[in-house]
């Protein structure tokens, strides 16, 4: 089935394999390189929206005032 | 610790800015909307007709209301997960300031007619080079924050910037290259097929790079702050920056199925948009399960409401793209209403509702007090979510029954439905019904806007937050080459992004320069006359382009109505391309010779007069405005310029082959009982008209038809 796929694709042959070889490549790395970041340094990173706001700070939180 | 001020100012500008024009650029769309059933509601005032109405519609909202919030967003989050201020004070006021001068710039020149006519970039040169200028200002701005940064980790979010700063740079500084013909009229340096390449490779990333990047970076900063917890996998979110950067680039070539585009660079279009579901579900998901064991708060807060249809929002609109490019999809959903719907999905839904989401959560922040009224809020969601479904719904119904009845054949193999304006009339409930959705969403716009403003006038505005750090570098002896690293690895990141979004533009872009076959000459092709070359300046000033494509498919159902299907090589004297993206009207590729000169003269003047229920608006003005000539041997020069073979001097005899062409369409309208003066606008443009399409028709006759009939059988195979 998917020889018909690409067979039908007009000029697959080899651009369409180069760059599905090029996008295997690139998420491969990308995937490569998230799973072997620690989990500690992920969960200090993945904190930073929730601690911009400095000690100092008072922010307002809204309130529900219906 | 280190204490230091984030600028508050340059966000609310920002704020009241996506506010104000957001309110502007839905008016303009609905007021677009009305004049699809109504179109007498342009009041046959010119600068308000359809054609010049809708550019100003999409530029106000994708670049006014979509751009401020953008900014506003950025301008808040960044210097905070830098834990340092921006950069420069003087460059956030100059891009606050630029860009919106840029936006009015647009609002004036739009409706005067003058455009590029290339969709989403059709703000003329003088304009293109102000935007270049200060995206320039914004990206020093957004580099000096993240160099100058305390805080040692790049956030996901700030990655999104980047890609975003430095993609719309490429795109916009790549799709604008033109050769000025006065002040406010240019050439694309490109013509035909390649002009038509870059523009979809430049109007599918500017979806890309302008709306999405950088609101994905945002709800990577807003939604977990609002639910109170991380994101549900930084990993995921790492995996999906680069699949979705690397992958969306390559996709622009959907935009131009079964149009004269190389079949490669087609072929790439498609497989690359059905591979982006991956990413951009893995993103949606990523944003959804942040709120696993908080949809409570979903309940209470307004915001996280907008936040989830905007994320659902993302979802459907990014799951429906990749359908829409797989080529037998489109060959239905093409030039239909269905783009529509599916355009207005990403713009109400993911960036709107994203925007608004943002607005209810910085503006009592900034005015540090509590909203107004949650229940207004809550108003507001509910009449925007119901707007956008009876905006969206009509569209599908009308974009897939249109689409059918184009391709509806009798049992003896004739065209079911050979009148165009049949189709178009049966859809007309559906846009009576997409302007009252049009209107409920804005509806709700305007109580968000109230709302908001009562909560600022309410509270007071904290015009700077002070914030402490530590000072993560101290800036003498053996830290230095620290900070160097650092310094490095936010540039790195730069680095690998510009090459992931450059790879995919490069190998599509590339090839089609380079190879001369890709754009097989027609010998029998030549450059338009001085006449019809300012009578296509003055298709591309009244924005037909919008309803009317100029590339005829190489369906069963498109030959038959409209005749032999467009060639790569008819369109290389023609810069800009227009081969439009909608078919509100019919195609008008083949309509030179047609119809008699006395006809387009009536149907501009009342369209409604030759073709009974025509929504089409009446032109009147070209009737009676004079055609400017004096801008003639330059407009000459510049397209020699662009390579188009006009002879040496050219431009010395332009003018009087230019009035004696004129005569000739004069004396044509005598004949059909039409007295037209032969220096009137409308003379150009008829003479535009009749040569659409003609020039294959004198190469070879025989041979022509021969190619039809094997392209025809060929074809037939075709969904």
């Amino acid at each position: 089935m998917f020889q018909n796929i690409l067979h039908d694709l007009g000029g697959a042959a080899l651009y369409g394999i180069v760059s599905i070889c090029l996008f295997f490549f690139v998420f491969s790395i990308s995937l490569i390189w998230a799973m072997t970041r620690r989990s500690v340094l992920l969960r200090e990173i993945e904190q930073l929206p929730l601690v911009d706001d400095s000690p100092s700070l008072s922010t307002p939180t809204p309130s529900h005032n219906e | 610790m280190e204490t230091f001020r984030y600028d508050n100012r340059v966000v609310r500008n920002f704020a009241w800015a996506t506010l104000i024009w957001g309110l502007v650029g839905m008016s303009a769309g609905l007021l677009a909307a009305v004049q699809l059933f109504f179109p007498g509601a342009n009041l046959d005032f010119q600068y308000i007709t359809f054609g010049r109405l809708r550019p100003l519609h999409t530029n106000a909202v994708i670049f006014a209301f979509i751009g401020n919030g953008m900014f506003m967003g950025i301008y808040y989050s960044l210097p905070r997960l830098c834990k340092a201020p921006m950069f420069s004070r003087l460059l956030s006021q100059i891009n606050f300031w630029g860009w919106n001068a840029i936006i009015v710039a647009a609002a004036v020149t739009l409706p005067l007619g003058f455009t590029t006519s290339k969709e989403y970039a059709e703000l003329e040169w003088p304009i293109d080079i102000a935007i270049t200028l200060v995206w320039v200002a914004f990206t020093i701005n957004l580099f000096g924050t993240i160099l100058t940064r305390r805080e040692k980790h790049l956030y996901v979010a700030i990655w999104f910037y980047i890609a975003t700063a430095l993609t719309v740079a490429l795109l916009h500084i790549v799709n604008s290259m033109e050769v000025p013909a006065g002040w406010f009229k240019s050439y694309s340096l490109y013509a035909g097929v390649q002009d038509a390449l870059v523009q979809w490779w430049y109007g599918h990333n500017a979806v890309a790079f302008f709306l999405t990047t950088p609101y994905l970076g945002l709800m990577y900063y807003f939604l977990p702050k609002a639910a109170g917890r991380p994101v549900f996998s930084y990993r995921l979110s790492i995996i999906h920056f680069w699949a979705l950067i690397f992958v969306y680039i390559w996709a622009g070539p959907h935009h131009l199925l079964y149009t004269a585009l190389p079949d490669w660079a087609q072929s790439l279009g498609m497989v690359f948009s059905v591979m982006l579901i991956a990413p951009s579900w893995g993103g949606m998901l990523n944003g959804l399960l942040t709120l696993r064991g908080a949809w409570d708060k979903v309940r209470q807060e307004p915001m996280l409401k907008f936040m989830v249809v905007a994320v659902t929002a993302y979802g459907m609109a990014t799951l429906e793209g990749p359908t829409l490019a797989i080529k037998s999809v489109n060959s239905l959903s093409h030039y239909t209403d269905w783009t529509i719907a599916h355009v207005h999905t990403g713009a109400l839904g993911w960036n709107g509702f994203l925007t608004f989401s943002m607005l209810y959560w910085l503006i009592p922040r900034l005015y540090r007090t509590n909203l107004y009224s949650v229940k207004l809020a809550n108003y507001h969601f509910w009449i925007g979510l119901t707007g956008m479904m009876f905006y969206v719904v009509p569209m599908y119904w009308a974009g897939v029954t249109q689409g059918l009845m184009w391709k509806q054949f009798t049992a003896d193999g004739f065209l079911q439905y050979p009148n165009f304006l049949e189709t178009v009339l049966n859809i007309i409930p559906m846009y009576r019904l997409r302007a009252v959705g049009g209107s409920l969403y804005l509806v709700g716009a305007f109580i968000g806007a109230f709302n908001l403003w009562r909560t600022a006038r309410a509270g007071a505005f904290e015009p700077e937050t002070e914030a402490q750090a530590p000072a993560r570098f101290s800036h003498t002896g053996s830290k230095d080459t620290g900070h160097r690293w650092l310094e490095a690895r936010g540039m790195l990141l730069a680095g690998g992004a510009l090459v992931a979004v450059a790879i995919g533009g490069l190998v599509e872009i590339i090839p089609t320069f380079l190879i001369k076959e890709n754009v097989p000459t027609i010998s029998s092709v030549k450059p338009y006359t001085p006449l019809e070359l300012l009578g296509r300046d003055l298709y591309i000033r009244e924005g037909c382009v919008g309803c009317h494509s100029q590339m005829i498919r190489p369906l069963r159902s498109e030959t038959e109505r409209y005749g032999e299907y467009s060639k790569a090589g008819e369109f290389v004297y023609d810069h800009p391309f227009l081969w439009g993206s909608k078919r509100t009207g019919p195609d008008l590729h083949r309509v030179g010779g047609k119809y008699p000169d006395a006809w387009h003269y009536n149907h501009m003047e009342n369209p409604r007069s030759t073709s009974p229920g025509s929504i089409m608006p009446k032109y009147p003005w070209l009737l009676s405005q004079k055609l400017e000539t004096n801008s003639l041997p330059a407009r000459i020069k510049a397209l020699r310029r662009v390579g188009v073979p006009y002879p040496d001097n050219y431009e010395d005899t332009a003018g009087r082959e230019l009035v004696k062409q004129a005569k000739g369409i004069v004396q044509n309208l005598e004949a059909g009982m039409v007295k037209a003066q032969p220096d009137a606008e409308i003379i150009a443009l008829i003479a535009y008209l009749q040569r659409l399409g003609t020039d294959i028709k004198l190469s070879k006759p025989a041979t022509a038809a021969l190619e039809s009939v094997s392209g025809a059988v060929a074809l037939n195979t075709q969904p």
